[in-house]
């Protein structure tokens, strides 16, 4: 084919394509390069490179902000959190797929349709709710929330996929295998 | 009810009810809630809630700074979902040519993405304010002289750009995706029959990653009018209200005035708006989508 010479358009598009790239990163390289500096070098250049390489704002903010700690906070939740998501949506989409009716077909639609409700317009009541279960200011409690925000868009997303999965594959395993609890636990989510 | 039966009910249940049980207790219930605080009167702390009706939503009507940010809201719509769409695409079409550096130019433009936008917000905050006005003193330009995030017009062009920037790269990846599954056989039968690389892309790529299209309106449409994070850290709303989304608008009737159920009926308008906005251009794009 015509299109895979590289020809001296493609070098000049390429070229082009680096220095738009190279754009495009270099607010992150700022914000590295600054994080560097003292405080006097910032205010008179941002763009310099710094006098002498230290790493003791990085000491500093790494000491102040307790980062080990918040660091931790976030990995509990994102651990918690997406493991949840996962199980909980997955386990949901895979009944709501193989056993297809009336029931499953309003379930499936009725958390759909959430997608396109605004966080803020749950945000106020949701301090509310949170209030009356119990679960503000904890970390269980985030991870519950995000749990509940989290379901709709991977159950949508499993549901997608299950369906596509040959139901043959399925039953051949099930009759070997511990019925459908141990199918979906021990085959299902392989793929 | 015979034993099977009931094993297979059990089952059901069991797999579906934790999802029902989360959605019900995190979505649905401050949902429902929402509507019947927005037909209250209530500062969110007193026991005492008057039922007020259709009071609140008469009194947004008569409320400007609603219509402001409703207003600033929709400018920034459109011209986010524009340009991250063009920009988008044009990044997604030229890095599917087979370049070289490929792999790495489609991962430094969506680095940006990686970044949680609060953070995005304060090191633009940073740039707007110290580097522009270094560029502004070196080069002479007027236009980087001024700080832009004190005068209205600017202060809206750098919520675009930076936003821009953030997620372009995102919506590269989805075009992307979507160019790899257009089949190469029908370009080169295009080509054979004389279609010039435009008329190739005009009128086979295009009509092909409709789908993506719709998927990246969608994304863009929504995500724009959601926007609330990068308004706060990069402006706070400001110069005089002039960037207040209508996310961070809610926010700051709800927790720094008080106005619970005020704001939980912006909330609902709010809800309404961006539903109708989101299902109207589905539906017209779905209609528009070709089958291979």
């Amino acid at each position: 084919m015509r299109q895979n010479k590289y020809s001296a358009g493609k070098l000049t598009v390429e070229i082009v394509m680096i220095l738009l790239a190279v754009a495009f990163f270099f607010p992150l390289y700022l914000t590295f390069v600054n994080g560097m500096k003292t405080y006097n070098e910032v205010i008179t250049s941002t763009v310099a490179l710094p006098h002498a390489i230290q790493f003791k704002n990085f000491a500093t903010v790494w000491k102040q902000l307790n980062f080990a700690g918040v660091f931790m906070n976030s990995l509990i939740i994102t651990v918690a959190s997406v493991a949840g998501i996962l199980i909980i949506s997955s386990a949901a989409a895979y009944q709501l797929v193989r056993t297809p009716g009336r029931v499953s077909q309003i379930i499936f639609m009725m958390i759909l349709s959430s997608l396109v409700i605004p966080f803020q317009t749950m945000m106020v009541p949701l301090v509310k709710v949170a209030k009356d279960l119990h679960i503000i200011n904890t970390l269980y409690g985030i991870i519950m929330m995000y749990w509940g925000f989290g379901i709709p868009m991977a159950l949508f997303l499993f549901h997608g996929f299950i369906k596509s999965i040959p139901r043959e594959l399925e039953e051949a395993r099930i009759s070997t295998a511990a019925g459908r609890p141990g199918y979906f636990s021990g085959y299902c989510c392989r793929f | 009810m015979t034993r099977t039966k009931l094993r297979r009910i059990v089952t059901y249940a069991a797999f579906v009810s934790p999802a029902l049980l989360f959605f019900a207790l995190i979505i649905l219930t401050p949902f429902l809630r929402a509507i019947l605080y927005s037909l209250q009167d209530w500062n969110g702390i007193s026991s005492h809630i008057r039922w007020a009706g259709l009071d609140n939503y008469r009194k947004i009507m008569s409320d400007g700074p609603f219509f402001k940010s409703l207003w600033f809201t929709v400018k920034y719509v459109v011209a986010t979902t524009i340009l991250v769409n063009a920009i988008g695409l044009m990044l997604a079409l030229l890095l599917n040519l087979g370049l070289k550096t490929q792999n790495v130019l489609r991962t430094a433009f969506f680095l940006p993405y990686v970044i949680g936008t609060i953070i995005i917000g304060f090191i633009w905050q940073f740039i707007i304010t110290q580097l522009f006005k270094e560029i502004g003193a070196g080069t002479g330009w007027a236009l980087f002289a001024k700080n832009w995030l004190s005068i209205p017009g600017y202060a809206f062009w750098s919520l675009v750009i930076v936003a821009v920037w953030h997620s372009a790269g995102y919506f590269m990846v989805i075009y992307l995706a979507a160019l790899q599954g257009v089949p190469k056989d029908m370009l080169e039968a295009a080509e054979i029959d004389g279609a010039g690389r435009w008329k190739q892309l005009w009128h086979i790529v295009l009509p092909l990653i409709r789908p993506a299209m719709t998927i990246n309106l969608f994304l863009a449409i929504s995500n724009g009018f959601k926007g609330f994070d990068l308004n706060f850290a990069l402006t706070k709303g400001g110069p005089f209200g002039s960037t207040e989304s209508l996310a961070l608008h809610i926010y700051l009737d709800a927790f720094t005035k008080n106005l619970f159920t005020y704001a939980s009926a912006k909330a609902v308008l709010f809800f309404v708006v961006l539903s109708a906005v989101t299902l109207v251009q589905v539906a017209v794009m779905k209609r528009r989508e070709v089958e291979l």
